[in-house]
Protein backbone atom coordinates (compact mmCIF):
# COMPACT_ATOMS: atom_id res chain seq x y z
CA UNK A 1 0.00 0.00 0.00
CA UNK A 2 1.14 3.47 -0.82
CA UNK A 3 1.17 6.29 1.69
CA UNK A 4 1.30 10.03 1.01
CA UNK A 5 2.27 12.39 3.83
CA UNK A 6 1.01 15.96 3.59
CA UNK A 7 2.35 18.44 6.15
CA UNK A 8 4.09 21.78 5.79
CA UNK A 9 6.74 21.08 8.43
CA UNK A 10 9.55 18.78 7.24
CA UNK A 11 10.14 17.61 10.79
CA UNK A 12 6.53 16.56 11.24
CA UNK A 13 6.63 14.70 7.92
CA UNK A 14 9.79 12.84 8.91
CA UNK A 15 8.12 11.78 12.15
CA UNK A 16 5.26 10.13 10.26
CA UNK A 17 7.62 8.69 7.63
CA UNK A 18 9.74 6.99 10.30
CA UNK A 19 6.65 5.34 11.78
CA UNK A 20 5.11 4.31 8.44
CA UNK A 21 8.38 2.76 7.29
CA UNK A 22 8.26 0.37 10.25
CA UNK A 23 5.34 -1.37 8.54
CA UNK A 24 6.54 -3.68 5.76
CA UNK A 25 3.21 -3.64 3.97
CA UNK A 26 3.50 0.09 3.42
CA UNK A 27 5.68 2.33 1.33
CA UNK A 28 5.91 6.08 1.57
CA UNK A 29 5.17 7.11 -1.99
CA UNK A 30 5.84 10.76 -1.30
CA UNK A 31 5.53 13.72 1.00
CA UNK A 32 4.66 17.34 0.37
CA UNK A 33 2.98 20.46 1.67
CA UNK A 34 -0.65 21.42 1.02
CA UNK A 35 0.14 23.34 -2.14
CA UNK A 36 1.40 20.24 -3.99
CA UNK A 37 -0.98 17.75 -2.44
CA UNK A 38 -3.62 17.75 -5.19
CA UNK A 39 -1.03 17.05 -7.90
CA UNK A 40 0.71 14.28 -5.91
CA UNK A 41 -2.55 12.54 -5.04
CA UNK A 42 -3.44 12.36 -8.74
CA UNK A 43 0.07 11.22 -9.73
CA UNK A 44 0.76 8.70 -6.97
CA UNK A 45 -2.79 7.42 -6.25
CA UNK A 46 -1.99 6.69 -2.57
CA UNK A 47 -4.06 4.23 -0.54
CA UNK A 48 -3.57 6.11 2.71
CA UNK A 49 -3.22 9.85 3.11
CA UNK A 50 -1.83 11.53 6.24
CA UNK A 51 -3.21 15.02 6.06
CA UNK A 52 -2.18 17.92 8.28
CA UNK A 53 -4.86 20.55 8.81
CA UNK A 54 -2.94 23.78 9.47
CA UNK A 55 -0.83 24.42 6.39
CA UNK A 56 0.00 27.63 4.57
CA UNK A 57 -2.01 28.68 1.51
CA UNK A 58 -3.79 25.35 0.99
CA UNK A 59 -4.87 23.78 4.27
CA UNK A 60 -5.96 20.19 4.85
CA UNK A 61 -9.66 20.82 4.31
CA UNK A 62 -8.97 22.61 1.06
CA UNK A 63 -6.82 19.71 -0.14
CA UNK A 64 -9.81 17.42 0.43
CA UNK A 65 -12.20 19.85 -1.24
CA UNK A 66 -9.98 19.85 -4.30
CA UNK A 67 -9.37 16.12 -4.58
CA UNK A 68 -12.80 15.08 -3.29
CA UNK A 69 -13.42 12.99 -0.22
CA UNK A 70 -13.34 9.74 -2.21
CA UNK A 71 -10.07 10.27 -4.09
CA UNK A 72 -8.12 8.42 -1.41
CA UNK A 73 -9.44 5.24 0.25
CA UNK A 74 -8.28 6.21 3.75
CA UNK A 75 -7.46 9.61 5.21
CA UNK A 76 -5.91 10.14 8.64
CA UNK A 77 -6.15 13.77 9.73
CA UNK A 78 -3.27 15.16 11.72
CA UNK A 79 -3.70 18.34 13.69
CA UNK A 80 -2.26 20.36 16.53
CA UNK A 81 -4.66 22.09 18.87
CA UNK A 82 -7.54 23.11 16.64
CA UNK A 83 -10.92 23.00 18.35
CA UNK A 84 -12.95 23.51 15.20
CA UNK A 85 -11.22 20.78 13.26
CA UNK A 86 -11.42 18.33 16.17
CA UNK A 87 -15.13 18.97 16.62
CA UNK A 88 -15.75 18.40 12.92
CA UNK A 89 -13.86 15.09 13.00
CA UNK A 90 -15.75 13.96 16.07
CA UNK A 91 -19.12 14.82 14.55
CA UNK A 92 -18.29 12.98 11.34
CA UNK A 93 -16.59 10.09 13.20
CA UNK A 94 -13.39 10.49 11.18
CA UNK A 95 -10.02 9.26 12.35
CA UNK A 96 -7.47 11.81 13.45
CA UNK A 97 -4.20 12.20 15.31
CA UNK A 98 -3.43 15.10 17.60
CA UNK A 99 0.19 16.27 17.55
CA UNK A 100 2.31 15.22 19.32
CA UNK A 101 1.12 11.60 19.21
CA UNK A 102 2.74 8.50 20.68
CA UNK A 103 3.52 5.32 18.73
CA UNK A 104 0.58 3.43 20.16
CA UNK A 105 -1.95 5.98 18.96
CA UNK A 106 -0.25 6.28 15.61
CA UNK A 107 -0.29 2.57 14.89
CA UNK A 108 -3.89 2.26 16.07
CA UNK A 109 -4.92 4.93 13.56
CA UNK A 110 -2.71 3.38 10.91
CA UNK A 111 -4.20 -0.08 11.29
CA UNK A 112 -7.73 1.33 11.03
CA UNK A 113 -6.66 3.21 7.90
CA UNK A 114 -5.21 0.01 6.40
CA UNK A 115 -8.43 -1.88 7.07
CA UNK A 116 -10.43 0.88 5.50
CA UNK A 117 -8.13 0.98 2.46
CA UNK A 118 -8.51 -2.81 2.05
CA UNK A 119 -12.28 -2.68 2.31
CA UNK A 120 -12.73 -0.02 -0.33
CA UNK A 121 -11.00 -1.78 -3.22
CA UNK A 122 -13.86 -0.81 -5.43
CA UNK A 123 -13.77 2.89 -4.83
CA UNK A 124 -17.07 4.55 -5.44
CA UNK A 125 -16.74 7.31 -7.98
CA UNK A 126 -19.33 9.36 -6.16
CA UNK A 127 -18.59 11.59 -3.23
CA UNK A 128 -20.10 10.29 -0.03
CA UNK A 129 -19.27 13.43 1.92
CA UNK A 130 -18.81 17.10 1.25
CA UNK A 131 -16.65 19.44 3.24
CA UNK A 132 -18.53 22.62 3.97
CA UNK A 133 -16.79 25.46 5.72
CA UNK A 134 -18.45 28.30 7.54
CA UNK A 135 -16.47 31.14 9.12
CA UNK A 136 -15.23 29.19 12.11
CA UNK A 137 -16.66 25.78 11.54
CA UNK A 138 -16.22 22.73 9.36
CA UNK A 139 -18.94 20.25 8.44
CA UNK A 140 -18.53 16.91 6.78
CA UNK A 141 -21.88 16.69 5.09
CA UNK A 142 -23.10 13.22 4.10
CA UNK A 143 -24.46 13.06 0.57
CA UNK A 144 -27.39 11.00 1.87
CA UNK A 145 -28.34 13.83 4.23
CA UNK A 146 -28.79 16.33 1.41
CA UNK A 147 -32.43 17.21 0.66
CA UNK A 148 -31.92 19.36 -2.39
CA UNK A 149 -29.41 21.71 -3.93
CA UNK A 150 -29.96 25.04 -5.60
CA UNK A 151 -27.61 27.20 -7.66
CA UNK A 152 -26.70 30.59 -6.17
CA UNK A 153 -24.39 32.66 -8.38
CA UNK A 154 -20.91 31.15 -8.12
CA UNK A 155 -22.00 28.91 -5.30
CA UNK A 156 -24.50 26.19 -4.70
CA UNK A 157 -26.60 26.15 -1.58
CA UNK A 158 -27.10 22.73 -0.14
CA UNK A 159 -30.26 22.19 1.89
CA UNK A 160 -29.91 19.43 4.44
CA UNK A 161 -32.02 18.76 7.49
CA UNK A 162 -33.46 22.28 7.65
CA UNK A 163 -30.06 23.98 7.31
CA UNK A 164 -28.40 25.59 4.34
CA UNK A 165 -24.72 25.22 3.48
CA UNK A 166 -22.84 27.18 0.83
CA UNK A 167 -20.35 25.35 -1.32
CA UNK A 168 -18.11 27.00 -3.89
CA UNK A 169 -18.79 24.70 -6.82
CA UNK A 170 -20.73 24.81 -10.06
CA UNK A 171 -23.93 22.81 -10.47
CA UNK A 172 -22.38 20.91 -13.35
CA UNK A 173 -19.32 19.74 -11.41
CA UNK A 174 -21.37 18.92 -8.34
CA UNK A 175 -23.74 16.81 -10.42
CA UNK A 176 -20.87 14.59 -11.59
CA UNK A 177 -19.91 13.93 -7.98
CA UNK A 178 -23.38 12.81 -6.96
CA UNK A 179 -24.82 9.37 -7.46
CA UNK A 180 -27.36 9.68 -10.34
CA UNK A 181 -29.42 6.88 -8.80
CA UNK A 182 -30.31 9.27 -5.97
CA UNK A 183 -29.76 12.80 -7.23
CA UNK A 184 -31.61 14.21 -10.23
CA UNK A 185 -31.79 17.64 -11.83
CA UNK A 186 -35.27 19.10 -11.48
CA UNK A 187 -34.48 22.16 -13.55
CA UNK A 188 -31.48 24.20 -14.63
CA UNK A 189 -30.64 25.36 -11.12
CA UNK A 190 -31.93 22.62 -8.80
CA UNK A 191 -30.94 19.07 -7.94
CA UNK A 192 -33.18 16.98 -5.69
CA UNK A 193 -32.55 13.88 -3.64
CA UNK A 194 -35.12 11.36 -4.91
CA UNK A 195 -35.39 9.82 -1.44
CA UNK A 196 -36.89 13.09 -0.22
CA UNK A 197 -39.56 13.49 -2.91
CA UNK A 198 -42.99 12.99 -1.40
CA UNK A 199 -45.27 13.89 -4.29
CA UNK A 200 -45.45 15.42 -7.71
CA UNK A 201 -48.15 17.99 -8.48
CA UNK A 202 -49.08 19.28 -11.91
CA UNK A 203 -48.46 22.96 -12.63
CA UNK A 204 -48.76 25.33 -15.62
CA UNK A 205 -47.74 24.50 -19.17
CA UNK A 206 -46.86 20.89 -18.61
CA UNK A 207 -44.51 21.69 -15.76
CA UNK A 208 -44.86 20.09 -12.36
CA UNK A 209 -43.87 20.77 -8.79
CA UNK A 210 -42.02 18.32 -6.56
CA UNK A 211 -43.00 18.37 -2.91
CA UNK A 212 -40.27 17.20 -0.55
CA UNK A 213 -40.70 15.57 2.86
CA UNK A 214 -40.17 18.88 4.64
CA UNK A 215 -42.77 20.63 2.48
CA UNK A 216 -40.31 22.40 0.18
CA UNK A 217 -41.68 22.84 -3.34
CA UNK A 218 -39.21 22.53 -6.20
CA UNK A 219 -40.22 23.26 -9.81
CA UNK A 220 -39.74 20.33 -12.21
CA UNK A 221 -39.22 21.41 -15.83
CA UNK A 222 -41.12 19.62 -18.60
CA UNK A 223 -38.10 18.11 -20.32
CA UNK A 224 -36.71 16.59 -17.14
CA UNK A 225 -39.92 15.01 -15.97
CA UNK A 226 -39.52 11.83 -18.01
CA UNK A 227 -35.99 11.27 -16.74
CA UNK A 228 -37.08 11.74 -13.15
CA UNK A 229 -40.02 9.37 -13.44
CA UNK A 230 -37.81 6.77 -15.07
CA UNK A 231 -35.32 6.95 -12.23
CA UNK A 232 -37.98 6.82 -9.63
CA UNK A 233 -39.04 3.62 -11.39
CA UNK A 234 -42.71 4.40 -11.59
CA UNK A 235 -43.37 5.86 -15.02
CA UNK A 236 -47.06 6.50 -15.38
CA UNK B 1 -24.51 39.51 46.34
CA UNK B 2 -23.44 35.89 46.23
CA UNK B 3 -26.15 33.44 47.11
CA UNK B 4 -24.91 30.89 49.61
CA UNK B 5 -26.71 28.05 51.27
CA UNK B 6 -27.52 28.52 54.93
CA UNK B 7 -25.25 26.29 57.04
CA UNK B 8 -28.14 24.93 59.12
CA UNK B 9 -26.33 21.91 60.52
CA UNK B 10 -23.34 23.75 62.07
CA UNK B 11 -25.70 26.43 63.43
CA UNK B 12 -28.04 23.88 65.04
CA UNK B 13 -25.08 21.93 66.44
CA UNK B 14 -23.46 25.03 67.92
CA UNK B 15 -26.61 26.22 69.69
CA UNK B 16 -27.54 22.71 70.92
CA UNK B 17 -24.04 22.41 72.33
CA UNK B 18 -24.47 25.77 73.99
CA UNK B 19 -27.79 24.65 75.50
CA UNK B 20 -26.25 21.39 76.71
CA UNK B 21 -23.37 23.29 78.30
CA UNK B 22 -25.67 25.66 80.22
CA UNK B 23 -28.01 22.83 81.27
CA UNK B 24 -25.21 20.63 82.58
CA UNK B 25 -23.63 23.60 84.34
CA UNK B 26 -26.86 24.39 86.17
CA UNK B 27 -27.44 20.76 86.99
CA UNK B 28 -23.91 20.26 88.38
CA UNK B 29 -23.81 23.46 90.39
CA UNK B 30 -27.15 22.61 91.94
CA UNK B 31 -26.67 18.87 92.02
CA UNK B 32 -27.90 18.71 95.60
CA UNK B 33 -31.22 20.25 94.50
CA UNK B 34 -31.86 17.21 92.32
CA UNK B 35 -33.23 18.99 89.23
CA UNK B 36 -34.22 16.87 86.28
CA UNK B 37 -31.33 17.05 83.78
CA UNK B 38 -33.65 16.28 80.84
CA UNK B 39 -35.98 19.06 81.73
CA UNK B 40 -33.07 21.46 82.15
CA UNK B 41 -31.71 20.55 78.74
CA UNK B 42 -35.11 20.79 77.07
CA UNK B 43 -35.61 24.19 78.64
CA UNK B 44 -32.23 25.50 77.44
CA UNK B 45 -32.84 24.05 73.99
CA UNK B 46 -36.15 25.89 73.78
CA UNK B 47 -34.53 29.13 74.99
CA UNK B 48 -31.61 29.02 72.51
CA UNK B 49 -33.57 27.81 69.51
CA UNK B 50 -34.57 31.44 69.05
CA UNK B 51 -30.91 32.37 68.60
CA UNK B 52 -30.38 29.43 66.28
CA UNK B 53 -33.24 30.73 64.13
CA UNK B 54 -31.88 34.29 64.20
CA UNK B 55 -28.29 33.27 63.31
CA UNK B 56 -28.80 32.84 59.52
CA UNK B 57 -30.48 36.25 59.39
CA UNK B 58 -27.55 37.80 61.25
CA UNK B 59 -25.10 36.06 58.89
CA UNK B 60 -26.97 37.47 55.89
CA UNK B 61 -27.09 40.91 57.46
CA UNK B 62 -23.33 40.81 58.13
CA UNK B 63 -22.63 39.84 54.54
CA UNK B 64 -24.63 42.83 53.33
CA UNK B 65 -23.69 45.26 56.14
CA UNK B 66 -20.15 44.27 57.19
CA UNK B 67 -18.73 45.42 60.52
CA UNK B 68 -15.21 45.30 59.15
CA UNK B 69 -13.74 47.50 57.75
CA UNK B 70 -15.32 49.79 60.34
CA UNK B 71 -18.06 52.04 58.97
CA UNK B 72 -20.14 54.04 61.47
CA UNK B 73 -23.41 53.53 59.65
CA UNK B 74 -22.97 49.74 59.60
CA UNK B 75 -22.20 49.60 63.30
CA UNK B 76 -25.32 51.64 64.04
CA UNK B 77 -27.41 49.22 61.96
CA UNK B 78 -26.05 46.28 63.96
CA UNK B 79 -26.67 48.06 67.27
CA UNK B 80 -30.26 48.69 66.20
CA UNK B 81 -30.82 45.08 65.21
CA UNK B 82 -29.22 43.87 68.42
CA UNK B 83 -31.42 46.12 70.54
CA UNK B 84 -34.48 44.82 68.70
CA UNK B 85 -33.57 41.14 69.10
CA UNK B 86 -32.50 41.11 72.73
CA UNK B 87 -35.79 42.24 74.37
CA UNK B 88 -37.70 39.77 72.21
CA UNK B 89 -35.45 36.95 73.35
CA UNK B 90 -35.66 38.04 76.98
CA UNK B 91 -39.45 38.03 76.72
CA UNK B 92 -39.36 34.50 75.27
CA UNK B 93 -36.95 33.45 78.00
CA UNK B 94 -39.25 34.78 80.71
CA UNK B 95 -42.24 33.07 79.17
CA UNK B 96 -40.41 29.73 78.86
CA UNK B 97 -39.06 29.98 82.42
CA UNK B 98 -42.57 30.44 83.78
CA UNK B 99 -44.03 27.72 81.58
CA UNK B 100 -41.38 25.03 82.09
CA UNK B 101 -40.25 25.88 85.63
CA UNK B 102 -36.88 24.14 85.13
CA UNK B 103 -35.63 24.82 88.62
CA UNK B 104 -38.79 23.43 90.22
CA UNK B 105 -39.60 25.38 93.33
CA UNK B 106 -36.48 27.53 93.00
CA UNK B 107 -37.76 29.06 89.75
CA UNK B 108 -38.49 32.69 90.15
CA UNK B 109 -41.96 33.77 89.25
CA UNK B 110 -43.58 36.99 88.26
CA UNK B 111 -44.14 37.61 91.96
CA UNK B 112 -40.51 37.40 93.01
CA UNK B 113 -38.98 40.73 94.04
CA UNK B 114 -35.72 39.78 92.24
CA UNK B 115 -37.33 39.27 88.88
CA UNK B 116 -36.70 42.73 87.31
CA UNK B 117 -33.06 42.50 88.38
CA UNK B 118 -32.62 39.19 86.61
CA UNK B 119 -33.98 40.67 83.40
CA UNK B 120 -31.48 43.53 83.49
CA UNK B 121 -28.62 41.17 84.38
CA UNK B 122 -29.51 39.21 81.28
CA UNK B 123 -28.70 42.10 78.89
CA UNK B 124 -24.84 42.01 78.86
CA UNK B 125 -24.92 38.26 78.30
CA UNK B 126 -27.17 38.64 75.25
CA UNK B 127 -25.00 41.47 73.89
CA UNK B 128 -21.93 39.23 74.11
CA UNK B 129 -23.82 36.55 72.16
CA UNK B 130 -24.83 38.96 69.39
CA UNK B 131 -21.25 40.21 69.08
CA UNK B 132 -19.95 36.64 68.93
CA UNK B 133 -22.36 35.70 66.14
CA UNK B 134 -21.54 38.81 64.09
CA UNK B 135 -17.79 38.37 64.61
CA UNK B 136 -17.93 34.74 63.49
CA UNK B 137 -20.06 35.60 60.45
CA UNK B 138 -17.72 38.44 59.54
CA UNK B 139 -14.70 36.20 59.85
CA UNK B 140 -16.14 33.58 57.50
CA UNK B 141 -17.24 36.29 55.10
CA UNK B 142 -13.76 37.83 54.90
CA UNK B 143 -12.19 34.43 54.59
CA UNK B 144 -14.37 33.30 51.69
CA UNK B 145 -13.96 36.65 49.96
CA UNK B 146 -10.18 36.37 50.24
CA UNK B 147 -10.16 32.93 48.66
CA UNK B 148 -12.45 34.08 45.82
CA UNK B 149 -10.18 37.04 45.22
CA UNK B 150 -7.13 34.85 45.25
CA UNK B 151 -8.68 32.57 42.64
CA UNK B 152 -9.57 35.53 40.41
CA UNK B 153 -6.04 36.81 40.70
CA UNK B 154 -4.63 33.41 39.78
CA UNK B 155 -6.94 33.24 36.76
CA UNK B 156 -5.82 36.68 35.64
CA UNK B 157 -2.19 35.65 35.89
CA UNK B 158 -2.80 32.49 33.95
CA UNK B 159 -4.68 34.44 31.34
CA UNK B 160 -1.78 36.83 31.01
CA UNK B 161 0.53 33.90 30.47
CA UNK B 162 -1.79 32.47 27.86
CA UNK B 163 -1.82 35.76 26.00
CA UNK B 164 1.94 35.80 25.97
CA UNK B 165 2.74 32.16 25.24
CA UNK B 166 -0.05 30.73 23.16
CA UNK B 167 -1.06 27.08 23.61
CA UNK B 168 -0.60 26.70 19.87
CA UNK B 169 3.11 27.41 20.26
CA UNK B 170 3.43 25.03 23.22
CA UNK B 171 1.91 22.13 21.30
CA UNK B 172 4.00 22.83 18.24
CA UNK B 173 7.18 22.96 20.29
CA UNK B 174 6.30 19.66 21.99
CA UNK B 175 5.54 18.13 18.64
CA UNK B 176 8.89 19.32 17.27
CA UNK B 177 10.66 17.79 20.29
CA UNK B 178 8.88 14.44 19.87
CA UNK B 179 9.59 14.40 16.12
CA UNK B 180 13.28 15.02 16.79
CA UNK B 181 13.37 12.15 19.28
CA UNK B 182 11.67 9.87 16.77
CA UNK B 183 14.30 10.82 14.19
CA UNK B 184 16.99 10.16 16.84
CA UNK B 185 18.20 13.76 16.64
CA UNK B 186 18.55 13.75 20.40
CA UNK B 187 20.82 16.76 20.89
CA UNK B 188 18.39 18.96 19.00
CA UNK B 189 15.46 17.49 20.90
CA UNK B 190 17.14 18.40 24.18
CA UNK B 191 17.75 21.92 22.87
CA UNK B 192 14.04 22.33 22.17
CA UNK B 193 13.02 20.98 25.57
CA UNK B 194 15.58 23.11 27.41
CA UNK B 195 14.62 26.24 25.47
CA UNK B 196 10.96 25.62 26.12
CA UNK B 197 11.65 25.14 29.84
CA UNK B 198 13.62 28.40 29.94
CA UNK B 199 10.75 30.21 28.27
CA UNK B 200 8.15 28.80 30.61
CA UNK B 201 10.26 29.53 33.66
CA UNK B 202 10.87 33.06 32.45
CA UNK B 203 7.20 33.76 31.91
CA UNK B 204 6.12 32.16 35.19
CA UNK B 205 8.81 33.93 37.24
CA UNK B 206 8.18 37.33 35.75
CA UNK B 207 4.49 37.96 36.06
CA UNK B 208 3.18 41.50 36.32
CA UNK B 209 5.20 44.50 35.39
CA UNK B 210 8.67 43.61 36.45
CA UNK B 211 11.47 44.99 34.33
CA UNK B 212 14.53 43.17 33.14
CA UNK B 213 17.62 44.20 31.18
CA UNK B 214 17.00 44.08 27.43
CA UNK B 215 19.82 41.56 27.23
CA UNK B 216 17.78 39.05 29.23
CA UNK B 217 14.62 39.65 27.24
CA UNK B 218 16.51 39.22 23.96
CA UNK B 219 18.07 36.01 25.21
CA UNK B 220 14.58 34.60 25.82
CA UNK B 221 13.41 35.88 22.45
CA UNK B 222 16.26 34.03 20.80
CA UNK B 223 15.20 30.83 22.59
CA UNK B 224 11.70 31.32 21.26
CA UNK B 225 12.91 31.96 17.72
CA UNK B 226 15.27 28.96 17.89
CA UNK B 227 12.30 26.66 18.51
CA UNK B 228 10.41 28.22 15.64
CA UNK B 229 13.49 27.81 13.40
CA UNK B 230 13.47 24.06 14.07
CA UNK B 231 9.78 23.85 13.16
CA UNK B 232 9.91 25.87 9.97
CA UNK B 233 13.53 25.04 9.01
CA UNK B 234 14.17 26.65 5.61
CA UNK B 235 11.00 28.69 5.71
CA UNK B 236 12.17 30.94 8.53
CA UNK B 237 15.23 33.12 8.58
CA UNK B 238 15.96 34.95 11.82
CA UNK B 239 18.31 37.80 12.60
CA UNK B 240 18.82 39.94 15.68
CA UNK B 241 20.73 43.19 15.80
CA UNK B 242 21.01 44.60 19.30
CA UNK B 243 23.31 47.57 19.72
CA UNK B 244 25.75 47.25 22.61
CA UNK B 245 24.54 50.32 24.52
CA UNK B 246 20.92 49.18 24.48
CA UNK B 247 21.64 45.86 26.21
CA UNK B 248 21.40 47.29 29.72
CA UNK B 249 18.12 49.12 29.10
CA UNK B 250 15.28 48.18 31.45
CA UNK B 251 12.23 46.83 29.66
CA UNK B 252 9.03 45.09 30.83
CA UNK B 253 9.32 41.33 30.69
CA UNK B 254 7.78 39.39 27.83
CA UNK B 255 7.26 42.52 25.79
CA UNK B 256 9.03 41.24 22.69
CA UNK B 257 7.97 37.60 22.57
CA UNK B 258 4.29 38.27 21.74
CA UNK B 259 5.41 40.59 18.94
CA UNK B 260 7.71 37.92 17.54
CA UNK B 261 4.88 35.42 17.83
CA UNK B 262 2.65 37.78 15.91
CA UNK B 263 5.34 38.26 13.24
CA UNK B 264 5.58 34.49 12.74
CA UNK B 265 1.84 33.98 12.79
CA UNK B 266 1.16 36.55 10.10
CA UNK B 267 4.46 36.60 8.20
CA UNK B 268 5.70 33.01 8.17
CA UNK B 269 2.94 30.53 9.02
CA UNK B 270 0.49 31.42 6.22
CA UNK B 271 3.16 31.47 3.48
CA UNK B 272 4.64 28.50 1.69
CA UNK B 273 7.62 30.59 0.55
CA UNK B 274 10.50 31.35 2.93
CA UNK B 275 10.30 34.51 5.03
CA UNK B 276 12.35 36.50 7.48
CA UNK B 277 11.89 37.82 11.02
CA UNK B 278 14.41 40.33 12.33
CA UNK B 279 14.73 42.15 15.63
CA UNK B 280 16.62 45.39 16.09
CA UNK B 281 17.19 47.43 19.22
CA UNK B 282 19.13 50.64 19.75
CA UNK B 283 19.57 53.46 22.20
CA UNK B 284 18.61 56.81 20.76
CA UNK B 285 18.91 59.92 22.94
CA UNK B 286 16.74 59.24 25.99
CA UNK B 287 14.78 56.40 24.47
CA UNK B 288 15.06 52.74 23.63
CA UNK B 289 13.88 51.83 20.13
CA UNK B 290 12.92 48.28 19.23
CA UNK B 291 11.76 47.11 15.81
CA UNK B 292 10.45 43.68 14.92
CA UNK B 293 10.22 43.06 11.20
CA UNK B 294 8.57 40.25 9.27
CA UNK B 295 8.18 39.69 5.54
CA UNK B 296 4.62 39.83 4.24
CA UNK B 297 1.81 42.34 4.08
CA UNK B 298 -0.16 44.00 6.83
CA UNK B 299 -3.43 42.17 7.26
CA UNK B 300 -6.39 44.39 8.11
CA UNK B 301 -7.17 42.30 11.19
CA UNK B 302 -3.54 41.83 12.25
CA UNK B 303 -4.08 43.27 15.72
CA UNK B 304 -4.59 40.12 17.69
CA UNK B 305 -4.60 39.59 21.44
CA UNK B 306 -0.82 39.95 21.50
CA UNK B 307 -0.78 43.44 20.08
CA UNK B 308 -3.65 44.92 22.06
CA UNK B 309 -2.00 43.45 25.14
CA UNK B 310 1.29 45.11 24.23
CA UNK B 311 -0.40 48.47 23.72
CA UNK B 312 -2.28 48.21 27.00
CA UNK B 313 0.84 47.26 28.95
CA UNK B 314 2.90 50.07 27.50
CA UNK B 315 0.19 52.60 28.27
CA UNK B 316 -0.16 51.29 31.81
CA UNK B 317 3.58 51.43 32.50
CA UNK B 318 4.69 54.51 30.57
CA UNK B 319 1.47 56.46 29.94
CA UNK B 320 1.85 58.75 26.96
CA UNK B 321 5.64 58.47 26.99
CA UNK B 322 5.72 55.17 25.09
CA UNK B 323 5.06 54.75 21.39
CA UNK B 324 3.82 51.68 19.56
CA UNK B 325 3.21 51.46 15.82
CA UNK B 326 2.61 48.73 13.28
CA UNK B 327 3.18 49.63 9.63
CA UNK B 328 4.30 48.28 6.27
CA UNK B 329 7.88 49.01 5.36
CA UNK B 330 10.64 47.52 3.21
CA UNK B 331 8.62 44.62 1.83
CA UNK B 332 7.24 43.59 5.19
CA UNK B 333 5.62 44.67 8.42
CA UNK B 334 7.43 46.51 11.22
CA UNK B 335 6.24 46.63 14.82
CA UNK B 336 8.04 49.53 16.49
CA UNK B 337 8.26 50.30 20.19
CA UNK B 338 9.85 53.41 21.65
CA UNK B 339 10.06 53.63 25.44
CA UNK B 340 11.76 56.14 27.75
CA UNK B 341 15.30 55.07 28.57
CA UNK B 342 16.08 53.72 31.99
CA UNK B 343 19.06 51.69 33.13
CA UNK B 344 18.49 48.23 34.50
CA UNK B 345 20.28 48.12 37.81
Amino acid sequence: MKVLIVDDEPLARSSIRILVEQDRELTVAGECSGVDAERLVRELRPDILFLDIQMPEVDGFEVLERIGMNAVPAVVFVTAHDRYALRAFDVAALDYLVKPFDDRRFFAALSRAKEQACRSVSVSTFTSRFIVRARDRVHFLRAADIDWIEAADYYVSIHAGGRTYLLRKSMASLETELDPATFVRAHRSAIVNLDRVKEMQPAFRGESVLVLDDGTRVRLSRNRRGELERRMGRAK
Amino acid sequence: MRERRTPWIPIAATWSGFALLLASQTWLSMITHGHSPMRLFGYQLAVWSFWALMTPAIIRLTARVPVYPIVRHNWLVHCGVMLAIIPVHIAIWVALTIAIRPYDAMTETRLSPYFPGTIIARFPFEIVLYVAVVATAQMFELWSRASTLEKALGDARLHALEAQIRPHFLFNALNAASSLVRARRNAEAIDVIASLSDLLRYSLDHSGDQRVPLEKEVEMLERYLAIQRIRFSDRLEVSTEIDEASRRAAIPTLLLQPLAENAIRHGIEPKAAPGRVSVQARKRANTLEIEIFNTGALAPAARGIGLSNTEARLRQIYGEAAEFTLRESGGGVVARIVIPWSDAS
